[in-house]
């Protein structure tokens, strides 16, 4: 996962301090999906994605 | 004159139309707005910390559009910091939870911008927001570690003031951490000592780095007198905040957060004070300014144009300020008003009673 997103953010630099915080980890209030799957691993984000998984990363229903 | 009133839910321009004060235009709606400074370059800079999506700085240049700059990130933790609340025994957060505190470079370096931060981190840029670094002189002070929370779970800066005179030297203030001096630009840094407080066990009253003051406001034109408004009460230092004396006598009470300083006149000041510490409210529900015109020995208090009963406004820590003239100044409360006097506190109207809570008023040329 951290791949992933690494991978997105090179496209699109400046989402990245949206969605990970200074540590790197996914922010407290921002949520990442696996297909239907919440990510297990939010601090590394060390979760295995399958090459066709469709990733989601969204607000949390928290905080705000 | 412009004053921007940063809030929850957005930034907002007051203006002075003719004979009134209104709402003239609200930017970035839906967001807090934490803090807000105009550069000695013209433009505006405003800190937002967005709901979910961490803290973020965007300027405007004049007559311009905001647009996205860098923001304060704090380096990643080392794996064997030993960093720990001595409240909570938590691990510190090396992480930007708030951007406090905006606050420009001294004169001959126009593109400098400094950033007070929860957790404790201060911050400067020398590219006009382009880039942030943390002062780690500051942060790797052991002392630092002992810094605490008070409103929110971790310590902040709230205060940043540069001495007009001497652009090497910086006052800040922390709460929870006392305030800090540094003559050399931020390499060293010496807590200011005379504040008292009552929270912390018999023998600790004086302890400097466990001193809670809630806002520091110097005489821009006497900069050696600052004001500070503390948690236990009032202190006024006349050496640049290097030594703080207790003012004991302040109606109707010494609580608060917020202090405005003259910017000509070194006797001169306002606050807002409240109840603590179980309620914060104003006392008997009647929302007043107290003003010093004598350096502290007597205050006078003020609530024309105030609400007189059943006022639960309180004025936080950085929503009282005067502008240039020592005349206008404006308070914003957490319960969404805003008021504006043209008289040196004397009399106020209010401008709006329906605004999000308020997190800080700042004139604006």
């Amino acid at each position: 996962m951290a791949e992933c997103l690494a991978a997105y953010f090179e496209q699109q630099p400046q989402v990245r301090t949206y969605v990970l915080d200074d540590q790197a980890s996914v922010r407290r209030h921002v949520v990442v999906f696996v297909g239907s799957d919440q990510l297990r691993d939010p601090v590394h984000q060390s979760d295995v994605v399958n090459p066709t998984a469709e990733i989601t990363v969204m607000q949390a229903l928290s905080g705000g | 004159m412009t004053l921007l009133v940063g809030t929850r839910k957005g930034l907002f321009s007051i203006e002075r139309d003719r004979d009134r004060w209104q709402i003239d235009t609200v930017d970035f709606l839906g967001e807090s707005v934490t803090a807000a400074v105009v550069g000695r370059d013209g433009a505006t800079y405003a800190a937002l910390g967005t709901g979910h999506f961490g803290s973020h700085i965007w300027r405007r240049e004049p007559g311009g559009q905001f647009a996205e700059v860098g923001a304060p990130t704090y380096p990643e933790r080392p794996a064997d910091a030993t960093d720990v609340s001595p409240m909570t025994q938590q691990p510190w957060p090396w992480t930007v939870q708030m951007l406090w505190t905006l606050e420009n470079g001294p004169a001959e370096r126009p593109d400098e911008l400094w950033c007070g931060t929860v957790p404790g981190g201060l911050f400067r840029s020398s590219d006009r927001g382009g880039s942030w670094e943390l002062v780690r002189s500051l942060w790797d002070m052991p002392e630092r570690t002992q810094w605490f929370g008070g409103g929110y779970d971790w310590p902040g800066i709230h205060s940043i003031s540069i001495d007009p005179r001497r652009p090497d030297t910086l006052l800040i203030g922390i709460s929870c951490g006392g305030a800090w001096i540094t003559e050399d630009a931020g390499a060293t840094w010496s807590a200011t000592r005379g504040m008292r407080n009552e929270y912390m066990p018999p023998g600790e009253e004086y302890t400097t780095i466990v001193q809670d003051p809630h806002r520091l406001a110097r005489c821009a034109a006497a900069p050696d007198i600052v004001w500070n408004q503390h948690h236990n009460g009032c202190f006024r230092s006349a050496d640049g905040g290097r030594n703080w004396t207790e003012i004991t006598e302040r109606p109707p009470s010494v609580f608060g957060f917020a202090v405005a300083a003259h910017p000509s006149n070194p006797q001169t000041a306002w606050f807002a004070p409240a109840i603590k510490d179980e309620m914060r409210v104003p006392v008997d529900g009647r929302l007043v300014v107290s003003r010093t015109t004598d350096g502290g020995a007597s205050f006078e208090v003020f609530g024309d144009g105030l609400p007189h009963e059943h006022s639960y406004d309180l004025i936080y820590r950085h929503s009282l300020d005067v502008d240039s003239t020592g005349d206008v100044l404006a308070m914003g409360s957490t319960t969404g008003s805003l008021w504006i006097s043209e008289d040196g506190g004397e009399q106020w109207t209010t401008v709006s009673n329906n605004l999000p809570p308020v997190h800080f008023t700042r004139f604006v040329a």
